[in-house]
């Protein structure tokens, strides 16, 4: 079944007619339960299509949700959970209260009001925290609030913007994945919006790449990493050696993405080709190579892993898996 | 056609937004820039026809040049020595956190919201005539200045002291691991930062200070006087409105270009550091506690000795005696059909004008607010300025512009109305100033998280907007009822016989002959003072739970 459809949307958020808007999807389907990261770089109109759907940016074209036209729906009544970035806790309010502003604008009594407010923030591991006040809590605290009080009104589609991004890098990992559960559990369709590819990854069932305001990628988190369509895509999802195939001696035009994990560093006279190392640095438990390769017709720069320290300057030999290279 | 259901915005129409505008436009217009325009149009052209006849009478008289040349010199005298006396409880305050801190923190805001006439007879208690020191010291320079000091410190404090709380300690430490001493660090690293922030409140030291009436008209004589009583002076007394109209057209000059300092340091201030405040250290040491000790007990001392002296004057009866013979006065004298003082009426009308003015002044000044938070850029800017003019305009001043001018289109000078709408015009700025940076602060995402979360656009203005803007509107409403009720310059232009306010009566009982008046007006003052200081008490209680400070 499908959650969320989208057609022909145009944002133009007062760009004039004529010039490319801000946003253009002429289609997108999201089924029901999935869970979808939006990636790209910053401007690329990630905001704009969450922003869009929750109708408080004006579009043209057509928005549905579990199969109903929202286009003439005011925001408050279009049941969608939006979770901002700065997570826009009302600071005049205690935790309780925060969470339970939905369900107080909706008219359910004080009882049903405290129970959910105990589920919820039981739910977000925050029991307890009902009497505090906002301006004492952590960023990771402040976050668990603002999406219990998301969840409180049981939207139809969730949308997090940047959900984890004015956080310390520490807690979003573990923040990261106590999202991912609980929207499993709940089953709720998840539109994630983030910049940063280990986000997306680590939240998504699919990823949907957009670059200045148009879908370029769309899938599974695999395939856009073993199959990505284009050179930025690539680089968004990670993949830092997308060369020229001449550069590597392959038997054909163009570009393509060499996966670092897929290339061997070996004594300068076993490899494929040879290559200079200008820089080694160590991450994640292996070094990063960065190879500078010559050839006769054109000169690349490669990145490539190895579980040895190797002195910048040497001389070394390049070996790759043909089969694991990605034309684009 | 893009749908547009978007807007979260609280002010959707565009007709709202002329409106919000147009209606502070209006009230001020008529009742600030209109009364100016007829005070400076009196002063060109007393007869109709501009002239410099009476111009050059001003300039001649050798008194009015030695009142100019006295009123300028003691302002500057006044502003640096509470510049001095305030940067050491500033540093306190910026640099430290100490037990009592919130405590101290509103005896600073105490002289500044109290009137000028208790300021006055607090000092009139200490050294004039019937003095607790048995010199009587009127009439000096030395008095009026250590009043003004006392009056205005809490600007130097507050104003300098949250600017310096914004510098990073990081950038002295780092001076001091450059091999600087301390001294060279305050003097090369310190002072320099801090610059624009003393200089901007020097600059309104000295403005209130160059238009100084209450303190002056108690403490002075008639040489030992400023502009602003001469202007009160001579419409009042001589009856030479022309000469009034024209030294306040000199002193709004004068106003001008001190405010234009002013603007230009304040915006530097706002060039501020972004710094991430640390909770504030205890200070270290025997050396560090010593120091902050003697900072915050001189302050204590300066703002605690002259009003602690007028509460124990109080107490001592005209006999001799120590009892509430002067609080008993206050009756006694309302009773006596004799006196034509009714201190018991002044209270009750106090009371009445203070809820009035302040009503006004929370009202046209939120809609200011509203104004300045929602609409473009440019608007605000330019209004900002014109909103903020009566703060720096003298209250003597905006009493004789109603005199001069309201008998248009109806005659307004009589009534009784023109009371709490001078008070509210001199509140409006303050109650601007404490609203906007609330209202503007409500971040559209909390509105849109609102919307998202089922409220309507009538429940988005209910739950969200006017719960934060309450309590602002709160603290600014108990600021207006203070300004109110301790209003002396414009209420004495237009104030009538059977309408006295408190400082009217308090003034009107000190030029009487006798203890028993005096002893009256001393009790008077401290019903003020504690009625003010309730209002401060009430201010700092609405503030409690606000993240931003004042």
């Amino acid at each position: 079944m499908v959650s969320l459809s989208v057609s022909d949307l145009i944002v133009r958020a007062g760009r004039p007619v004529g010039t490319p808007p801000v946003l253009h999807i002429p289609h997108l389907e999201i089924d029901d339960r999935q869970r979808v990261a939006v990636m790209g770089p910053s401007g690329s109109g990630k905001s704009t299509l969450l922003r869009a759907i929750a109708g408080i940016m004006p579009y043209s074209g057509s928005i549905s949700i579990l199969g109903r036209v929202v286009d003439d729906l005011p925001p408050h009544r279009r049941r969608v959970g939006f979770m901002f970035q700065d997570f826009a806790l009302f600071p005049h309010m205690d935790v309780g209260q925060n969470v339970a502003y939905g369900l107080r604008i909706a008219g359910a009594d004080q009882a049903h009001q405290r129970d959910e407010i105990e589920r919820l923030l039981d739910l977000v591991g925050l029991d307890g925290f009902g009497g505090r006040r906002i301006d004492n809590l952590s960023g990771g605290e402040q976050q668990r609030v603002a999406l219990a009080r998301t969840l409180a009104v049981d939207p139809d589609v969730l949308l997090l913007d940047e959900p984890l991004g004015s956080l310390d890098v520490a807690l979003r990992e573990s923040l990261l994945d106590e999202i991912r559960h609980i929207v499993e559990q709940l089953e709720t369709t998840t539109i994630y919006v983030t910049h940063d590819r280990t986000e997306a990854f680590g939240f998504a069932e699919r990823i949907i790449v957009l670059e200045d305001g148009a879908v370029t990628a769309d899938g599974t988190p695999s395939d856009l990493w073993s199959q990505p369509p284009s050179a930025s895509v690539a680089r968004l999802v990670g993949h830092r050696n997308i060369i020229d195939a001449t550069a590597i001696g392959l038997g054909h035009e163009g570009q393509v993405v060499v996966p670092a994990s897929s290339i061997v560093v070996t004594e300068p006279d076993e490899g494929r080709l040879v290559g200079h190392v200008t820089d080694c640095t160590f991450d994640d438990g292996v070094y990063l190579v960065e190879l500078r390769l010559g050839t006769e017709t054109a000169a690349a720069r490669l990145v490539a892993r190895s579980t040895s320290r190797i002195t910048p300057g040497s001389a070394v030999g390049v070996t790759f898996d043909e089969s694991r290279t990605t034309r684009i | 056609m893009d749908i547009d259901r978007t807007r979260v915005g609280p002010i959707t129409s565009r007709w709202a937004r002329v409106a919000l505008v147009a209606v502070p436009l209006l009230f001020l217009g008529y009742f600030f820039v209109y009364p100016l325009v007829s005070i400076t149009w009196r002063g060109i052209a007393p007869d109709g026809v501009p002239q410099l006849g009476v111009l050059t009478e001003v300039f001649r008289d050798p008194a009015l040049r030695s009142i100019a040349w006295f009123t300028t010199w003691q302002a500057a005298v006044s502003t640096a020595v509470t510049v001095l006396v305030g940067l050491p409880a500033a540093w306190a305050f910026a640099r430290f956190s100490f037990p009592g801190k919130r405590v101290l923190e509103a005896v600073t805001l105490v002289p500044f919201v109290l009137p000028t006439l208790v300021v006055g007879t607090a000092f009139l208690a200490l050294a004039g005539p019937r003095g607790a020191l048995g010199v009587d010291l009127t009439g000096t320079a030395a008095l009026i200045i250590i009043a003004h000091v006392f009056y205005n410190y809490a600007i130097v404090v507050r104003g300098v002291g949250s600017f310096w709380a914004t510098l990073p300690p990081d950038i002295t430490e780092a001076a001091t691991t450059l091999g600087a001493s301390r001294w060279t660090v305050f003097r090369t690293v310190t002072l320099p930062m801090l610059r624009p922030a003393i200089a901007s409140s020097a600059a309104l030291v000295f403005l209130f200070s160059f238009t100084s009436f209450g303190v002056v008209l108690l403490l002075g004589d008639l040489n030992s006087t400023t502009i602003e009583v001469e202007i009160w002076r001579q419409a009042t007394a001589f009856l030479r409105i022309d000469i009034a109209a024209t030294l306040a057209v000199l002193q709004l000059l004068g106003v001008a270009a001190i405010l234009t300092l002013y603007g230009r340091f304040q915006r530097r201030t706002a060039v501020a550091f972004r710094h991430r405040a640390a909770p504030l250290p205890r200070p270290i040491g025997r050396t560090q506690w010593a120091a902050v000790g003697l900072a915050l007990g001189s302050m204590v001392a300066v703002i605690g000795i002259p009003l602690g002296l007028l509460v124990v004057r109080s107490l001592v009866e005209p006999n001799g005696g120590i009892g509430f013979d002067n609080y008993r006065a206050i009756a006694e004298l309302s009773a006596s059909s004799g006196a034509f003082i009714d201190p018991v009426l002044a209270i009750r009308n106090s009371l009445v004008f203070a809820v009035v003015a302040m009503t006004i002044a929370v009202v046209i000044g939120s809609v200011a607010s509203a104004a300045l938070s929602y609409t473009s850029r440019r608007v605000a800017s330019a209004f900002d300025t014109f909103v903020m003019l009566p703060l720096g305009t003298s209250a003597v001043t905006i009493g004789f512009g109603f005199l001069i001018a309201l008998d248009w289109p109806f005659d307004l000078r009589a009534s009784v109305a023109l009371i709490p709408i001078a008070h509210a015009l001199i509140a409006i700025p303050f109650v601007v100033r404490t609203t906007t940076p609330t209202m503007s602060s409500i971040d559209n995402s909390l509105r849109a998280a609102a919307t998202t979360l089922g409220a309507s656009p009538g429940i988005v203005w209910r739950t969200i907007d006017l719960p934060i803007i309450a309590r602002v509107a709160a603290v600014s409403g108990a600021f207006a009822f203070a300004i109110s009720m301790g209003e002396f310059g414009a209420t004495a232009f237009i104030t009538r016989p059977d309408t006295p306010t408190i400082p009217i009566a308090i003034f009107r009982l000190l030029g009487q002959p006798g203890g028993t008046p005096f002893g009256a007006a001393i009790a008077m003052s401290v019903v003020l003072m504690m009625i003010t200081a309730g209002a401060i008490v009430a201010i700092e209680s609405f503030r409690t739970g606000r993240r931003d400070a004042w």
